[in-house]
Order: structure tokens, then sequence, then C-alpha cells
């Protein structure tokens, strides 16, 4: 507990006297309880199909039972580029833990095809913007004792937020995410570095309707600054 | 009014002239020194009587409970302010001109596809409704049986439909028919207020579907309602000028719920209102699924040459505003 006080006493030091805390600085191989790593890049995000319903007129029950489909549309969200930023705290070498924001306007489209009465199918467009706010733990494989390649796993959930286009309406989810990726860092005292993972997110909720989980894909890489 | 089968008959003369409302779902209007008024009632409750005439498999009483249950079917609708009273049984028909809103049975044999029809007394300096009568034409089969009963006319399904006009509305297109010989028949529907009913011995029209919804609401939504909903609104054109009489639909992939107007003036504008704050997909098609004339005036000049059509974006409803700007371009058939 004191020496994470006495940390986290240099970190604002830091923080408000660059010139100073560089003087004082003491650089480390391994991470300690206390330590902080601010993750700031981009990632892709995958799309996924959130919905397939027809529209359906009731069939007159005096000559069958059932749905006539008008038409039917398929809903989806497209991939699209996201700002990604973390920031972890270290509960010791090996472990951390990481809250992680991303933020991104894919496209939202509906397909309208199999028209009862011919019209051309068309996809239909709008757009998202889409806020991703997560928790994970992360476990650093070797704890930095590896040298400039220090590969971790994560594992966590998070909070989804889609704004539609225009209208300003709100829809919310909820996600779980496993990754794994490597940071790798410039120099032996691990200040800087660059990070690149992949990840599966399963997302449920928010503009989808299907009521199932959706696997989004994602990968990114992000410049790791520890201290 | 409701036909059997349907036909190209002309509206009975008991109704007065209709016009259509410059508004969202298709109302009733009646035009009022050049202004058009969407009918509607300013006294609630709306007292009403019943003709105490029975037929064979529904007596009176079990008119008047099937007649209760239909207005409470309406009222019941959230987001609307909207109540009845019944008054009494009473032996005037519900054809007389009286001030007094009369439902009940009447022979008309001379109408064979007409199973009910709905006409108003209207206040001529405001609006008003001051008298509103239905009758369920006796020359058909009814019953009142929960479940239906083969070869008769369900009178809940088809009250239901005629108070609907009795409030203001109009007739829905959100309907697929096929010519037959003598008339259309329905393939299938989405609303209570489309023109054609189905089969006899069905009872699925005792329940309203989200057009119809839309519809009361429109005409009797609460002011808290009116914040909490939205609407579309743009034009249908083709080769730059706009269409009149168009149906537009408006379809929600999340609540699954269709709701549709249609384009009620010469420029190609419409309001479809009363909808859930989300993203619809927008479609227009021509009416061509039920004669115009159960939809508008002979006067109303229904363009019926353009193909179906989907409109390319996404149209996001806001909660208590209109997403206006929706173009919708079609092409000649
Ligand atoms: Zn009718």
């Amino acid at each position: 507990m004191i020496r994470a006080c006495v940390l986290a006493l240099l970190c604002l030091l830091w923080a408000a006297t660059p010139a100073f805390a560089q003087r004082h600085y003491i650089p480390s191989d391994q991470p300690t309880f206390g330590t902080l790593e601010v993750d700031v890049g981009g990632v892709w995000t995958g799309g996924a199909s959130v919905g397939t319903v027809p529209a359906d007129l009731t069939n007159n029950p005096g000559s069958g039972s059932g749905s006539f489909v008008l038409f039917e549309t398929q809903t989806r969200v497209g991939s699209a580029p996201a700002f990604d930023g973390a920031l972890d705290l270290f509960l010791s070498r090996h472990l951390s833990v990481e809250g992680g924001v991303q933020i991104s306007r894919p496209a939202l489209t509906v397909r309208n095809a199999k028209d009862a009465e011919s019209a051309p199918d068309v996809t239909a467009r709008s757009s998202l913007t889409q806020y991703l706010i997560t928790g994970s733990l992360v476990y650093h494989l070797g704890g930095g004792a590896a040298g400039r390649l220090q590969p971790f796993l994560s594992g966590g959930a998070g909070y989804l937020r889609q704004v539609l286009e225009g209208g300003g309406l709100i829809d919310t989810g909820n996600e779980v995410h496993v990754a794994g990726g490597v940071r790798y860092w410039f120099n032996r005292s691990q200040r800087l570095g660059l990070r690149a993972d992949a990840r599966v997110s399963l997302q449920s909720g928010g503009v989808a309707f299907d009521n199932k989980r959706h696997t989004i894909p994602e990968g990114g890489a992000a410049l790791a600054w520890r201290f | 009014m409701r036909r059997g089968v349907a036909a190209a008959l002309a509206a009975i003369a008991a109704c007065v002239m209709f016009a259509p409302a410059l508004d969202a779902y298709l109302k009733l209007g009646t035009t009022i020194n050049g202004r058009v008024l969407s009918l509607h009632w300013t006294q609630l409750p709306i007292r009403y009587f019943v003709t105490d005439r029975s037929v064979a498999e529904v007596t009176s009483q079990q008119l008047q409970q099937t007649i209760a249950t239909a207005f409470s079917t309406w009222a019941a609708v959230p987001g609307v302010s909207l109540s009845s009273q019944f008054a009494g049984f009473t032996q005037v028909g519900p054809l007389d001109n009286n001030n007094l809103t009369v439902l009940g049975f009447e022979n008309r044999p001379q109408l064979d596809r007409v199973l009910g029809s709905t006409s108003f007394t209207v206040d001529v300096i405001t609006g008003d409704i001051v008298e509103s009568d239905i009758f369920f034409n006796s020359a058909f089969a009814w019953s009142a049986a929960a479940g239906g009963e083969t070869g008769r006319f369900d009178i809940g399904s088809i009250a239901l439909h005629e108070i609907g006009h009795l409030h203001g509305m109009g007739h829905s297109a959100l309907g697929e028919t096929q010519l037959i010989a003598g008339g259309r028949r329905v393939i299938a529907k989405e609303a209570v207020m489309f023109p054609i009913a189905f089969a006899a011995g069905t009872v699925a029209d005792r329940t309203l579907r989200a057009d119809d919804i839309a519809g009361i609401e429109d005409i009797y939504g609460t002011s808290a309602f009116r914040q909490s909903s939205g609407s579309i609104g743009g034009h249908v054109t083709k080769n730059g000028s706009g269409v009149q009489g168009a149906h537009v639909i408006a379809f929600n992939p999340k609540t699954g719920k269709l709701v549709a107007g249609f384009t009620l003036s010469a420029d190609g504008a419409f309001t479809i209102a009363a909808l859930d704050p989300g993203f619809y997909v927008v479609r227009v098609e021509p009416l061509d699924d039920a004669d115009v004339t159960s939809f508008f005036p002979g006067s109303f000049n229904v363009d019926l040459s353009f193909q179906p059509a989907f409109y390319d974006k996404v149209v996001v409803v806001p909660r208590g505003g209109t997403a206006s700007g929706v173009e919708l371009k079609v092409v000649p058939k």
C-alpha cells in the first residue's frame, strides 16, 4: 500500500513537471502493483447481421393459415474502423485490470428483397455512432521479463451504446470478449511501445432484434505508454 | 363500409360527402367553407343506442354486448383518449336522421356486397360529429359465437371495423387481393380497417393491428402520446411530378409493425404519424388492391400507373418529431 502511494505520487509529479519526473523516473523491466498504462489507437470491427424479418400480412383464414410475406428485410451493422483507447492498472507484474472505450460509425443497412409485387431489391442505408465501454482482466505472459515482446491474454465484458443517425435515438446492449495480443516495447524501460491484438466480441442488444449474441471479430493496434 | 366479397359499388346514399383530410393516416374528412376538416368526436363519451332488433343467431342483447366490446377495444389503445356509453335499446332504426347515434341491424338486400355501413351527420359550422349511425346488413348471415360459425360473418369483427369509421377513421390499404368474378377476394391483410372482410366464419378481425392502432392514435392521441411518438413525412414523385393517392408503407424491422398512409395532394406529399420511435424502411405502391372509391371520393385523382419501390435510406423516426425529407421516386409501369 505504501509502495502504491509512492508510485502514485511519482506519477502525479511526473505529469505536472516532466523535466523533473524524467530525472527521477526509475526504469523498471517489470510492472508492479499500481503501474499504469495508457493505450491509444485504432481497431477494425467486423459487421454482423442483426435480424432478418419479413413484413407480414395475415393470411385470409378462409383460404389458409399463416402469413403472407409482403417483403423480407435483413438488417445489418457494417464493419468499421474505430477509435480505441484503454487504461490499464497493474495489480501485479502478470495481472492488470483494463478499462477501454471504442468509438465507431458503422453503417446500418436494411436489405429489402423478395417483394410480393416485384419492387426491385434495395439496400436502405443509414449509420450509427457506436460506443463500446469495456472492462477486462489482462494476463501478461512472462511479466515483462521476456524482453521487448510481451504477449497477453484478456477477457471481460462491456456496455454497448448505439445512437441512430438523425433521430438521436439510443439503443443499448452488452458484450463479452476475449482477446490476445502482444506488446512491443521500444526499449527495456518498457515505457513506450506498440500494442497489437485480436479480439472476439460477442454482442447482444442495441439495434439488434434477433435475440442472439453476434460474434464480432476485431483487430487493432495502439501506442502503449506505461508509467 | 365493409364489403363481403366487394365490388365496384358506389357509396350508399346515407353517407355524408367525405373528403380525405390532409393529414397522416387516411381519416374521414369533410369540407367546410373550403377547408378540409377531419371528422372526430369532441364530446365524450360517445353516447350510442342499439336498435332492439335481432337476427338469426344474434340477439339484440348479443349485438349490444358485441358493440360494447368493440368500443372498448378502440378505447383501450394505448395513448388515446376515448370513451363511450351505451344509452339504451331503441326501436329507432340505424338509418334515421334524428341526432341520435344508433347501431343495429337493417335489411338491405339490394346492397348485396355491403356487410355494414357507417354514416355521419356533421355540424357544417364546426365540423363536429353530431350523429353517427351504423347498420349491419341483415341480408347476410351473422354470428356472435366466440369462435365464429362456418358460413356466417362475425358481428364482432365487422362491428370493430364500422366503429373504427364511427371514430373518424377511413380505410386502410394494407392488404393483398385478387380479382374474382364480380369483385375481389382478400388474400391477406394487416388492418381491421381494410375495406374488404375476411371470409365468413373467421374471427381474425376482432384484433386491431399496428396500422389500426396508429390510425386511432393519430386522431385521438393524447399530448403525452404525441410527445413520445413520431412520424415520417415526404413526397412521392414520378418524372418530377407529384403522385397523388400512392400508398406509402412504413415497416419497423425491430417491432415487425406495418403502418401506412397515402399521398393526399397533387405534389405527392405524405405523412405517416403515430409511429414508435426507431428505424424504418419505407415502400410505396399504387392503390390497386381495392376499389379506389373505398378510399377517396370520385373527384380525387389517384395515380395507379407506377411500379412499387423501396426508399433507399433507412428512416429514423425521432421521439416527438418528424423524419422529413423522405423523397420516393417511382417509375411508370
Ligand atoms: Zn369500411
